[in-house]
């Protein structure tokens, strides 16, 4: 409960301090669903129907009327949370309009009718599934399997099925009287690479059933298919299948419809509150974004059969371009995929509560979707509201491309970065770029602007200026920062439709596919900067692109250098210590790095400590002693850094002279 | 009538009875020749009249038989003049020398270049005379050699290569006292069945098994050998030596039909579970090659693969948990610019790959029956990292399968310096080809995988050592695709029933029938109940009453009266090296019969002592890998067994195993599950890992009292237990099994009357695995009598009565029974036989009939009641 608490509030006061800053110093915005003016069941849909808007959080509560939730804010309403079950839910009645089926899967589809099995899941006491015997018919009914997908999981408990049993229908003596039940819950791991459930032992097994009407219970679990299985060759008919659960779905989606933000926008960060039921490492959520310039983010394609070769269409038989109820109308057969329009707009990608949106802009269009998945069946998230921040760019976009496109793993480049500024609308500009690097630059060389025809606005050689004592400034250029992961310009304002800035600095790439993202910001007060997009900014590039490569490969261990390689660490005040540099090339993940000092008997007389270590260049000094503090006696000594990575170990080694 | 009496009196008989030599031309000697003479002419034909003549020379010359005679067959009834059904028809060979009078049996043609060209026939006399076996054979001197042509052969090259108990296709045998070879043909795709209609099956397309070994014995003690097998598709429509078997097969006119308009490329994680690290794509690019030689790089051209799915990270897409990337080239798409389909030669890939990825592809012409695209795989990595620190440019060339080729070595030695040595190596060479339907010829690609394997022992009495050390890539395979198995030419890459051809069946209760469902193959096994065979009939020892003609889905424990010799496999011992519970010897899984098991690299060390006959030590080491996942088995044990036999009184046997396990590699199986009083089933067992870091140990004692005349006293105990290291949270910290099981039966005869009563009690205690397992605690015993009473010399009636209690134990009354429980009951049953054994027709005939009457009852539940009355003959050579 404590915990809860402590996420609860922590969560709300992220918000609250996102909501509370000032959009008048700023010029950002806030686009808030969740909210009375935009609320969740109006803003978007729920594929599977199995997330429930809830007003206030504190009403849900368990069979013994205690709240599910607790410590729910006071301030924040209009919940959304996956559905949670009733005892008197039955889970199949609309197991069709969930997307779920039924089917007799050994059966031949000519040996089935639908509308029988349609109306085991109705409700309506009239059609049931019928294998009774019939003159004339040979039913072989020991094996008879029914199948039902519930459409999405849920934490079943109860499972009920009998014949009719209605004055109209008096078929109570035609049971099933011998049955098996297995249940499957829909996890990949459990389903065939076809996507067929596994099914393995029965959860229920009854070879000599004398009721009619079967209502047994089951250890509450998450199930997505269910099977029952006749044992018996006796004739038998089923009117209705009845699933009861409790608890949370274990797993629910709520996709935002398209929300126009009437204009062109760049992404700043996205926030949302949530809360949670049950223990928190049983649920979890995720947030995914798309951007994009039109309103129609996903194509719709049709199979069709040409001269024997299917094809995928995106139209309709009337040539009309497929919407989503259309496609839906469509014969399961005749469904094709479903794709991105990816010429209009972005993947899906995962976001972060409180972290900068990373999709395409200036975009008008935008798109998010929250993934609810509970591991228990009392656990589960609730979100309260969700908005991300937007802002008007200072240019329409930004389009850069670098070179060269390849270099040495490790090795100081000099790259050129082209951008070019398109601004058809008039935007009034930027006076900040900031471009992200692998490392620390060893220097920024120069900076140019010109103008659309060519002709060279700005200049400035930065070659012989110090990094460490900025900002340094050359006339209306300078550089204002440079950090472990970027370097920031300041340059006079930049709007001019087809204007190019021209920077040239030194860097190591330290793995492939290494981007060299640009932001533009229009001001210093500007949060939320315009990101540069890779392509043809200048004909003296051929890359068109952001990222530079380097030769594959898995070596982690790149270069080592111990600086100075004699040193005397007499406490004079000179050459006291070793500065020891070590690169770390390839790696995604942080990985341990260990460094040692041998002597030449191959001792170890001093131990770093071992420390997680990315991508790049780190520093260590050495003061000449050894581990007890002691200085060590004149000789040559061999420093090594030994790099673990999931795949080996890796190390380098070099010598080093201590004197006195 | 009087002219019909004259003519009676008259005319020469029309035919004769002794037909002679007119069916051939006599030679010198008398002997008959049926050699092709070429055509000739009747000298009594040669009338220089304009009328022609149409009854058969021979006809004339035994019958004189004339076109223009009116035949009445009223007084000699008709005969048929030839009947070549009955006599057979004439048969000559390749170069029209005359082979025999006969019937075609068995026929194998493939002609090129038509359509149809492969056909084989199997005639109705092939089922019928021959039981779908043909044996020739010759031998002189030291060599011999043996050509089998059979539906259903036992055949084995090598454990890794090719091993399958009904091969059905041709095997010819060579040895000699230094060399023996084995040569192999089959067209597995359509092995040709024999029906009473005598067609041959004809097909364009096919898929063809060519395969051998040939061993050399190098002086007294080694043993080299070579294998080499290719299941390769073939199509007739070929000239000359396209398609060649040795470098990657044809493709078949269905995947050479069209032109590929789409190829997908999915990488998704290959260790799911753990939800990081999966597939982490940086680049990608494709190489498209045309039939000029013109080269076009996709980012040269434009032409970019729609990816979806992954998450987007800076620099690299990456495929965690359940997310895929797809990567889908469209050759149709409006902005392709690159050379037409049509012209397309070569296709190839590069992708810049790391982490734990799994690559695979598919395209529009890999589909199934649906024509729903099929992946298969390209490639895995090995280990899970996640780090990048595996980053690769993965190069590979798209095609469809044509032919999958293994080849290989194996180095047999015995008693070298005390050792006895076995080490196979194999290469298996997975190929594709990319269609054009203009070429013949078409590009090769090739997937290499490798397996080997070696064995070393030595006995130095009381020592011995064993050494063995394994590795078979996950991607080494042992079958191929069928073409055109059920409609012509075309091939389902899903559906393995119809479409898929091992080399290596699956087949783990080592009967005649392979465990899967697969084409052309005996039928398949209705349950599988893997374990012994100490007699050696082919049917498992847990289920001894189940046979062809009548099979039986209900293992001996279960079954009335046969309970009592019959014990349930988990209250015996057994080695469990891969440590999910089961008994090695008793398991069955899905998986081809390598002795062992595929993605797995690892070795085994054990060496031990002889303590004294009856007694043996026994201390190993396994070490064993999952190559592809970071899963990971190692275990120390101690084994030590002890066993003797005491005349008079009885056997003593005695087992200890005490090992000490990490083992996170799921061994998952497909056992036959039993559940009381019902029937069983197959269900997929997952392996709950149960030994992740666990100490185990497996006592188990026997002892069987045979010191007084006809009373057998039957006494074993097993106790298991799984102590847990370290806590999980789904096993329990301490899992056992405890198992004793006492039988006694004496045999003793009142007058003439035999009576047998017999005693079995089961008590169980078990602790499961698994939390959500409730404890077991449960006895049954069973009381037996059976009575025999001979009637007449060879007649007998036989009573049988068993009395059976099965009961759990609670912890407390009144606590409702765990639903996964089985409850309390009883069980009645009483049967009566009568049964004869008389001699009839040559058989000794055994005619039993009778009934059987079983009442259960169990708690909470209804009783129920059964019963089986039988009347049944069997004819046997032997009682």
């Amino acid at each position: 409960m404590e915990r809860s608490l402590v996420f609860a509030w922590a969560s709300l006061l992220a918000w609250t301090s996102l909501v509370l800053t000032p959009a008048s110093v700023e010029s950002k915005e806030i686009f808030l669903v969740g909210s009375e003016d935009r609320p969740w069941s109006e803003f978007g849909t729920t594929p599977g129907g199995v997330i429930a808007y809830v007003e206030a959080l504190g009403d849900v509560r368990d069979l013994a009327d205690e709240p599910v939730f607790v410590d729910v804010p006071d301030s924040l309403g209009g919940w959304l949370m996956p559905l949670r079950l009733s005892p008197e839910f039955n889970i199949s009645s609309d197991v069709l309009e969930r997307g779920g089926s039924i089917d007799v899967p050994i059966l031949a589809r000519s040996e089935v009718d639908p509308a029988q099995l349609e109306g085991v899941l109705n409700g309506d006491h009239a059609v049931a599934y019928d294998r009774k015997f019939v003159a004339g018919r040979i039913v072989r009914n020991n094996g008879i399997t029914i199948r039902l997908d519930l459409g999405a999981r849920f934490g079943v408990d109860r499972i009920v099925f009998y014949p009719r049993m209605t004055e109209q229908f008096p078929f109570v003596s035609d049971y099933l009287r011998g049955y098996e039940i297995y249940l499957n819950d829909g996890q990949p791991q459990n389903l065939f690479a076809s996507g067929q459930p596994i099914f393995t032992s029965p959860i229920l097994r009854e070879p000599d059933n004398r009721q009619a009407r079967v209502d047994v219970g089951i250890e509450a679990q998450f199930v997505r298919y269910l099977e029952l299985k006749s044992i018996s060759p006796l004739g038998f008919e089923i009117d209705e299948i009845e699933v009861y659960g409790r608890g949370f779905v274990p797993t629910a989606r709520y996709v935002s419809n398209v929300l126009d933000l009437g204009e062109d926008v760049v992404w700043g960060q996205i926030n949302w509150n949530e809360i949670f039921a049950g223990n928190a490492s049983d649920s979890e959520l995720e947030i995914r974004v798309r951007s994009g310039s039109d309103t129609t983010p996903d194509i719709y394609y049709r199979t069709v059969s040409v001269d024997g070769v299917s094809q995928l269409l995106p139209t309709n038989s009337n040539g009309d371009t497929l919407t989503e109820a259309s496609y839906m109308r469509l014969k399961e057969n005749e469904r094709g995929p479903i794709r991105v329009d990816i010429a209009n707009w972005s993947q899906w990608q995962l976001a972060g509560n409180g972290v900068e949106l990373n999709v395409p802009a200036p975009r008008r269009y935008f798109q998010f979707s929250i993934d609810f998945t509970n591991r228990d069946l009392t656990a589960s998230r609730a979100v309260a509201d969700l908005g991300f921040e937007y802002e008007k760019p200072p240019v329409d976009k930004i389009i850069a491309e670098i070179g060269p496109a390849q270099t040495q793993v490790g090795e100081e480049t000099t790259f050129t970065y082209f951008a070019r500024v398109v601004n058809a609308t008039g935007r009034t500009g930027f006076s900040r770029f900031e471009v992200e690097t692998p490392a620390r630059v060893a220097a920024v060389r120069s900076v140019e602007i010109f103008d659309a025809q060519g002709s060279l606005l700005e200049s400035a050689d930065f070659s012989a200026v110090n990094l460490d004592a900025l900002p340094a400034v050359a006339g209306a250029l300078s550089i204002e920062e440079v950090a472990g992961n970027r370097f920031a310009l300041g340059l006079p304002q930049v709007s001019a439709d087809g204007a190019l800035l021209k920077i040239v600095f030194d860097a190591a790439v330290f793995r492939y596919g290494t981007r060299f993202q640009g932001r533009a910001f229009a001001d210093a007060n500007t949060a939320i900067p315009l990101q540069t997009e890779g392509g043809n900014a200048t004909a003296d590039l051929q890359t068109d692109e952001l990222l530079v490569r380097v030769t594959v490969g898995s070596q982690v261990a790149g270069a080592l250098s111990v600086v100075p390689q004699i040193f005397t660490p007499n406490g004079d005040g000179i050459n006291d210590a070793v500065q020891i540099s070590y690169t770390v090339l390839h790696l995604l993940e942080p990985s341990p790095a260990a460094v040692r000092v041998y002597d030449l008997a191959g001792r170890v007389v001093r131990q770093f400590d071992a420390v997680q270590v990315q991508n790049g260049r780190s520093d260590l000094g050495w003061d000449g002693k050894d581990d007890g503090g002691q200085q060590l006696p004149p000789g040559t000594y061999i420093v090594q850094v030994e790099i673990s990575s999931d795949s080996s170990t890796e190390s380098r080694a070099h010598s080093v002279v201590v004197a006195y | 009538m009087l002219a019909v009496l004259w003519l009676a009196a008259t005319t020469q008989p029309m035919f004769a009875q002794d037909t002679g030599t007119r069916l051939g031309s006599v030679k010198r000697g008398g002997r008959v020749d049926f050699s092709p003479k070429g055509p000739g002419v009747l000298f009594d034909a040669l009338d220089p009249a304009v009328k022609k003549w149409y009854v058969p020379q021979e006809l004339y010359n035994e019958y004189r038989w004339m076109q223009w005679e009116y035949t009445n067959y009223a007084r000699e009834s008709y005969q048929r003049y030839v009947n070549t059904s009955q006599e057979g028809d004439y048969f000559y060979d390749i170069y029209g020398n005359f082979v025999t009078r006969g019937w075609l049996v068995y026929d194998w043609q493939q002609n090129r270049p038509q359509q149809f060209g492969s056909g084989i026939l199997k005639t109705n006399r092939y089922n019928t005379w021959f039981d779908k076996l043909i044996i020739a054979s010759d031998s002189k001197g030291q060599y011999h050699y043996s050509l089998t042509i059979g539906d259903a052969i036992r055949t084995t090259l090598t454990p890794m290569t090719f091993s399958k108990p009904g091969f059905n296709g041709v095997q010819w045998d060579f040895a000699a006292d230094k060399y023996s070879a084995t040569m192999l043909l089959a067209r597995p795709s359509r092995p040709g069945i024999a029906t009473s209609l005598d067609i041959p099956d004809q097909k364009t397309s096919a898929t063809n098994l060519l395969g051998g070994r040939s061993i050399v014995h190098v002086g007294d003690f080694v043993e080299v050998g070579a294998t080499y097998l290719t299941a390769f598709q073939t199509q007739t429509l070929l000239e000359d030596f396209s398609g060649n078997p040795f470098s990657g097969g044809a493709l078949t006119t269905d995947q050479n039909a069209l032109p590929i308009s789409r190829i997908i490329i999915r990488l998704a994680d290959d260790s799911p579970q753990d939800g990081t690290g999966g597939a982490a794509l940086f680049d990608d690019e494709i190489i498209i090659k045309d039939t000029d030689g013109n080269v076009y790089r996709g980012s040269e051209i434009n032409f970019e693969p729609i990816r979806e799915g992954g998450f987007q990270r800076v620099g690299y897409i990456s495929a965690d948990g359940d997310e895929r990337i797809t990567l889908t080239y469209d050759f149709t798409d409006p902005a392709y610019i690159g050379p037409d389909p049509s012209v397309i030669e070569e296709v190839s890939f590069e992708l810049v790959l790391s982490n734990d990825y799994r690559v695979e592809v598919t395209s529009d012409r890999q589909t199934n029956i649906d024509s729903q695209p099929v992946f298969l795989l390209v490639e895995r990595a090995e280990g899970n990292i996640r780090d990048n620190s595996n980053q690769r440019l993965l190069k590979f060339d798209y095609g469809l399968p044509t032919a999958n080729v293994i080849f290989g070595f194996t180095l047999e030695a015995n008693q070298i310096w005390g050792f006895d040595f076995y080490g196979e190596y194999d290469f298996n060479r997975q190929y594709r080809q990319y269609p054009n339907v203009n070429l013949n010829d078409h590009h090769k690609a090739v997937k290499k995988a490798d397996a080997w394997m070696f064995n070393l022992s030595r006995i130095d009495d009381p020592f011995f050592a064993f050494l063995e050390a394994y590795s078979m890539d996950d991607a080494y395979s042992t079958r191929t695709y069928l073409a055109g198995t059920l409609r012509q030419d075309e091939i389902d890459y899903e559906d393995e029933a119809f479409y898929v051809y091992e080399f290596v069946d699956d087949n783990d209760d080592q009967d005649r029938r392979p465990d899967w469902t697969r084409f052309g193959q005996p039928l398949v096994d209705n349950a599988v109940f893997p374990g012994l065979d100490e007699n050696n009939d082919f049917i498992s020892d847990f289920n001894q009453n189940d046979t062809e003609d009548r099979e039986n889905f209900v293992p001996d424990y279960e079954e009335p009266f046969l309970r009592y010799h019959s014990d349930r496999p988990e209250f015996l011992f057994g080695i469990d090296m891969n440590n999910n519970g089961w008994i090695d010897r008793f398991e069955n899984d899905e998986e081809p019969d390598y002795p062992y098991g595929r993605d797995l690299r690892g070795r085994n060390l054990y060496a031990g002592v002889m303590i004294s006959p009856e007694a043996k030590l026994t201390v190993g080491w396994l070490d064993e890998e999952l190559i592809s996942g970071d899963g990971r088995n190692r275990s120390a044990y101690v084994l030590f067994t002890y066993e003797r036999d005491i005349a008079d009184l009885g056997r003593v046997r005695l087992y200890e195993n005490f090992r000490l396990v990490e083992d996170n590699i799921a061994d998952n199986l497909f056992q036959w599950v039993q559940p009381p009083n019902s029937r069983g089933t197959h269900q997929r067992i997952f392996d709950p890992l149960p030994a992740r870091d666990t100490w185990v140990n497996t006592t188990y004692a026997q002892l069987d009292y045979r010191g007084i005349p006809h009373l057998n006293f039957i006494n074993k105990v097993k106790y298991e237990v799984y102590n847990q290291r370290e806590e999980y949270s789904d096993l329990r910290g301490v899992s056992s099994f405890f198992g004793l099981i006492n039988k006694a039966d004496y045999t003793f005869e009142v007058g003439q009357i035999e009576i047998e009563p017999r005693i079995k009690s089961e008590f169980l205690h078990q602790r499961p695995f698994s939390k959500r397992d409730p404890k077991r605690r449960e006895l049954t015993e069973t009381l037996f009598l059976i009575a025999r009473f001979p009637l007449l010399r060879h007649t007998l009636i036989e009573l049988g009565l068993e009395l059976s209690r099965f009961e759990q134990f609670r912890d407390r009354d009144g606590v409702p029974l765990h639903r996964a429980l089985e409850p309390d009951s009883n069980s009645r049953i009483l049967a009566v036989q009568f049964a004869n054994a008389g001699d009839y027709l040559g058989y000794k005939l055994h005619l039993q009939t009778g009934m059987r009457l079983q009442k259960q009852t169990f708690e909470n539940l209804p009783s129920s009641t059964t019963s089986t009355i039988f009347m049944t003959a069997y004819a046997g050579l032997e009682r």
